[in-house]
């Protein structure tokens, strides 16, 4: 059952890819990653992600638009699917009850 | 039908081997998107860092996916068998499934053995990573310069074209004018034959916004890019009709053309100005165009070759370089040049007589001079990379006879001994896979180093690019090294009599065997290790000895610059003799300056303009000799402290219509005119008379100190020869950092468009000298460190391991009364016996390969005692310090509790 759970990484991809609308392919994903959380990115690290979440069912693809700097080679463009928005939408629950009332204690810490 | 389309300009494309690695890493379904993706970003990374780095950055990007991939494989199989998943180790591994649970098990077992044994776990990655890292550094560079042929297409069929003399063969004397232009039109052997102008006086100005720019300009032949095959971006390259002096065409190099037009696409036909005159250009390079011979270069244009004035069969300038039919070898075409040059010596025996052209393949003569020293690194490479297998095969035996224990427990349980070798083979695999991890950013890391410290006389230094040939080949020497030396001995443990390896006294010792096979691998490094420190130490003496040469000049507080006039604003030689005396005494009035002069070529950088000179002896003219000339304005020889032996310097009287006056070295002086009879003798040089004034002291013109004969003109009678490219020289009283721009400020004045060129101090013109001995020595340097440092490991791992082995023996000795000092004595002792027996087979090795080293040394002998001597002590010392801590530990042995054990 662990297994199925939402890394934190993929949960990351997951919420790249809803940002970036039909824009979200390998390169623009790990554009925005790093451009958002300030830290690098590898590309396999995200491609293994990105292969976890389709494989989960959480993501859809389509492939697109060779160009000559890709080396003709096509795009693959990410879509996130109803049960990924779904697992997004329970994780971000459980998540803000989780962060509800901690905002004191954390002041609490660093005062 | 396909609409023809025009061919979009290849882009540099990612590593071929890097993208072949992830075509078979990846699953079709995804590879051509994710490959494309590395591309797109591959060329983003380069437009910011450049090819080079962004191709190491592809390559880390692929290994990444190497180790990523792999570990999501291994990850998804031990999910499919469930991670809690026993075996019994004895059982037949008859189906799929549980040989599989075979390997993620051995992994683990191994990852938990080995980091249970950190120590040995550590010494094996860091022996592993080091060895393999510092060679395949050395390798990835000797690979790119020197085994790799020239970055052109059919480089066998590049040559290049010397004069030489039946008396004097191997000769390399550049080319006359008319003599290439013979050469070419009684051509049947080479596709394209093409010549460059030799001399760096050849500059132009690029007058512009932002001030005066020197760019360097190459004068090329037709033909000179075909030679190459290289074709340009845009517009064409030269041909014959534009070999004459008025051509004003111009081929702009790609970085110029970026620079400076902003990658103006249609700058061809459009007007350049240089050196204030317009100039036509007729094309763009490649960015790729790699000039290995005339190196870095701004601009070109087409070379006079027009039969008149300099071009005559007198005049040798022309470097030649040509491509060779595809079917002629080098020496038929030699024999068809023969026929060419004895005809020429018929037609023309002044000039050519006893002369004949001689070809040499390029890629030697690119490569020549770095050669040996390369070529010695690697042999120096390739000893700490037998050393590190020595010690990997060491720390296995150990660790593998240590174990016989534990394997025959296995046996014993009913672990088959196929099983048994498997676990070993995984065991070693895991090590070998961090060592290899280790050992290619070691790699990486070292490569960095070596390109940051090699010096610029490197010669092709900016092509070296990483080859995963090679680290596989380092990787694949030190893992079967390990494997069987690790795998070897366990294997027949497994065999032993199970009741006797598990009787408690067996203390899983390798026996007597096993001891001195360890003894003997020691003994071997230390061998192999004072080779290198013998090595070292030589280059080190021998570079000492280079520094303390007396080369003939006073390098301190001399500041040297180049100051290039247009010819558009300084053709009249009257202009740019009245500009440097300007500019020198506009310097000398400097505070703090002591003396300011000028020379066409320093000293200790080289030989330069080589002419004909002759001098009348008693009975008649002299036969022509060479002589190495100079052209000095101002006061040259005090600012680099030449003393004058005899006569005078040039001086005030030296003028433009006045008696022409020269300035011998001793040497010369000596061998034209015996006896200090010099002084107001009369000599012929470039077709008229010289008068001696003076004789100054020999100065040598490389940093080995050889000086040849050398002839001093004074610039204000010989300026109208050509536009001379003086370098300045200043002298300052102290050291002075702010001396450039004050020159600067000085030379605004005079003239604002003119621009300070190559600044730099002597000292630092004489450095760069030094660099390949610098260079050279260093990674000897860390070499030998890192050879010392692994026999040191190899030599603690040895003796405290027999320690460990001999607690009883040591515990008896003890309560019979042995002292501490006599118990550190048997450890040392071991120590010691090892060392010596590896210093006598090292001192013979070194003796046999120091001979290597001849033509890399400096004024000592390559079998110099006080080095052996030196380097001898040195691993005693080390030997003496890695026996210390096991001799410390024996000592601490409890006797009760050794001999409890019994």
């Amino acid at each position: 059952m662990t297994r199925n759970a939402l890394g934190e990484f993929e949960h990351l991809i997951l919420l790249g890819v809803l940002r970036l609308g039909d824009q979200a392919y390998g390169v623009s994903i790990i554009d925005e990653l790093e451009g958002r959380t300030g830290r690098e990115v590898s590309q396999a690290a995200t491609y293994i992600g990105l292969k976890r979440l389709r494989d989960k069912g959480l993501l859809a693809s389509r492939l697109a638009d060779p160009s000559p700097e890709r080396g003709e080679r096509a795009r693959r463009y990410f879509t996130v699917t109803d049960s990924g928005i779904e697992r997004l939408r329970e994780s971000a629950a459980a998540l803000f009850s989780m962060w509800e009332g901690l905002d004191p204690k954390l002041k609490e810490r660093i005062g | 039908m396909k609409r023809p389309r025009p061919r979009p300009r290849p882009l540099p494309v990612p590593p071929i081997m890097a993208t072949r690695i992830l075509e078979r890493l990846l699953p079709v379904s995804e590879r051509e998107d994710t490959i494309g993706d590395l591309a797109e970003r591959f060329h983003r990374h380069r437009g910011s860092h450049g090819t080079a780095a962004a191709r190491r950055w592809y390559w880390k990007q692929t290994l990444t996916f190497l180790g990523q991939l792999s570990r999501e494989r291994v990850r998804k199989r031990l999910d499919r068998l469930g991670a809690g998943r026993t075996t019994f180790p004895g059982l037949g591994a008859s189906d799929r499934g549980i040989t599989i649970s075979y390997i993620a098990q051995d992994v683990r077992y191994a990852l938990r053995t080995l980091s249970k044994n950190p120590i040995f776990s550590l010494i094996a990655i860091a022996t592993l990573s080091l060895g393999m890292g510092a060679t395949t550094a050395v390798f990835t560079i000797l690979h790119s310069i020197v085994l790799t042929p020239l970055p052109y297409h059919e480089p066998a069929q590049l040559v290049r074209l010397y004069r030489a003399y039946d008396d004097r063969p191997d000769d390399r004397e550049f080319v006359a004018g008319l003599d290439f232009l013979d050469f070419r039109e009684q051509n049947d052997v080479f596709q394209d034959l093409a010549s460059l102008y030799t001399y760096r006086e050849r500059g132009l100005d690029l007058t512009g916004a932002g001030g005066a720019k020197r760019v360097r300009a190459l004068p090329v032949s037709a033909g000179y890019f075909e030679v190459f095959r290289a074709s340009p971006l845009l517009g064409r390259t030269f041909r014959r009709e534009d070999e004459r002096p008025d051509a004003a065409l111009v081929i702009l190099s790609y970085r110029l053309w970026k620079d400076q037009t902003n990658s103006d696409r249609d700058i061809v036909g459009q007007s350049f100005t240089l050196n204030g005159a317009p100039y036509t250009v007729v094309g763009v390079m490649r960015p790729n165009f790699l000039d290995v011979v005339a190196g870095e270069v701004d601009v070109w244009v087409p070379e006079n070759l027009i039969p008149k004035g300099r071009n005559s069969r007198n005049n040798h300038y022309l470097t030649v370089i040509g491509r060779l039919q595809p079917d002629v070898t080098i020496s038929q075409a030699q024999a068809r040049l023969d026929v060419v040059t004895s005809n020429l010596a018929i037609q023309f025996p002044q000039t050519n007589e006893g002369a004949f052209a001689r070809l040499y393949p390029l890629f030697d003569e690119v490569v020549g001079q770095t050669d040996t020293l390369l070529y010695i690194l690697m042999g120096a490479a390739a000893l700490v990379l037998l050393i590190a297998c020595v010690n990997v095969a060491n720390l296995f035996l150990a660790r593998s006879l240590a174990r016989r224990k534990e394997l025959a427990v296995r046996a014993a349980l009913g672990s088959g001994r196929a099983r048994i070798a498997y676990q070993l083979f995984t065991e070693s695999l895991v090590i070998a896979a961090l060592g290899g991890a280790a050992g290619l950013m070691v790699t990486v890391v070292a490569v960095k180093v070596l390109l940051a410290v090699s010096p610029e006389s490197l010669a092709r230094a900016d092509e070296v690019s990483f080859d995963p040939m090679l680290l596989a080949f380092t990787a694949s020497v030190t893992i079967l090294t390990g494997l069987f030396f690790g795998m070897a001995p366990a294997i027949q443990s497994s065999r032993v009599d199970l009741s006797l390896a598990l009787r408690d006294g067996m203390r899983g010792t390798g026996g007597v065997r096993g001891v001195r096979m360890r003894g003997a691998l020691v003994a071997c490094q230390v061998a192999l290790a004072m080779v290198l420190l013998v090595g070292a130490g030589l280059l080190m003496k021998s570079f000492a000895e280079l520094q303390r040469l007396e080369l003939g000049v006073e390098p301190e507080n001399v500041a040297t610059f180049e100051v290039h006039l247009p010819d558009a604003r300084y053709g009249e030689p009257e202009r740019r003799i009245q500009f440097h005396q300007t500019l020198q005494d506009r310097l000398r009035a400097i505070p703090g300056v002591r003396a300011a002069g000028a020379i066409s070529k320093l000293p200790v950088s080289g030989q330069y303009h080589t002419w004909g000179w002759r001098w009348d002896t008693p009975t008649g003219p002299s036969d022509w000799t060479s002589i190495q000339v100079r052209v000095v304005e101002g006061e040259y020889f005090e600012a680099l402290g030449v003393d004058l032996l005899l006569g005078r310097k040039f001086g005030p009287a030296d003028v433009s219509d006045g008696r022409r006056a020269a300035i011998l070295n001793e040497s010369a002086a000596e061998h034209a005119f015996p006896g200090g009879e010099a002084i107001g003798r009369s000599i012929i040089l470039n077709g008229k008379p010289w008068s001696v004034i003076g004789v100054v002291e020999n100065v040598a013109h490389d940093h080995r100190g050889v000086f040849t004969y050398k002839m001093y003109l004074p610039h204000t009678q010989f300026g109208d020869d050509r536009n001379w490219a003086l370098t300045q020289v200043v002298a300052t009283g102290t050291a002075r950092d702010d001396i450039m721009s004050i020159v600067r400020r000085e030379l605004a004045t005079i003239d604002p468009d003119l621009v300070v060129y190559n600044a730099r101090t002597m000292v630092d013109v004489m450095r760069r000298e030094v660099a390949q001995e610098r260079f050279a020595l260093t990674l000897m340097g860390v070499f030998a460190a890192v050879a010392v440092l692994l026999a040191a490991i190899g030599m603690y791992g040895v003796l405290s391991y027999s320690v460990s082995q001999r607690t009883q023996e040591i515990g008896i000795r003890m309560a019979l009364g042995a002292r501490s000092a006599q118990v550190r004595g048997i450890v040392v002792g071991h120590g010691a016996v090892l060392t010596a027996i590896g210093i006598t087979i090292g001192s013979g090795g070194a003796l046999a390969l120091s001979r290597l080293l001849n033509s890399m040394v400096f004024g000592i002998s390559v079998t110099d005692p006080t080095i052996f001597g030196t380097v001898a002590a040195i691993l005693g010392g080390v030997a003496l310090l890695a026996g210390y801590l096991p001799a410390r530990k024996a000592t601490r042995v409890d006797p009760m509790e050794a001999l409890r054990n019994e």
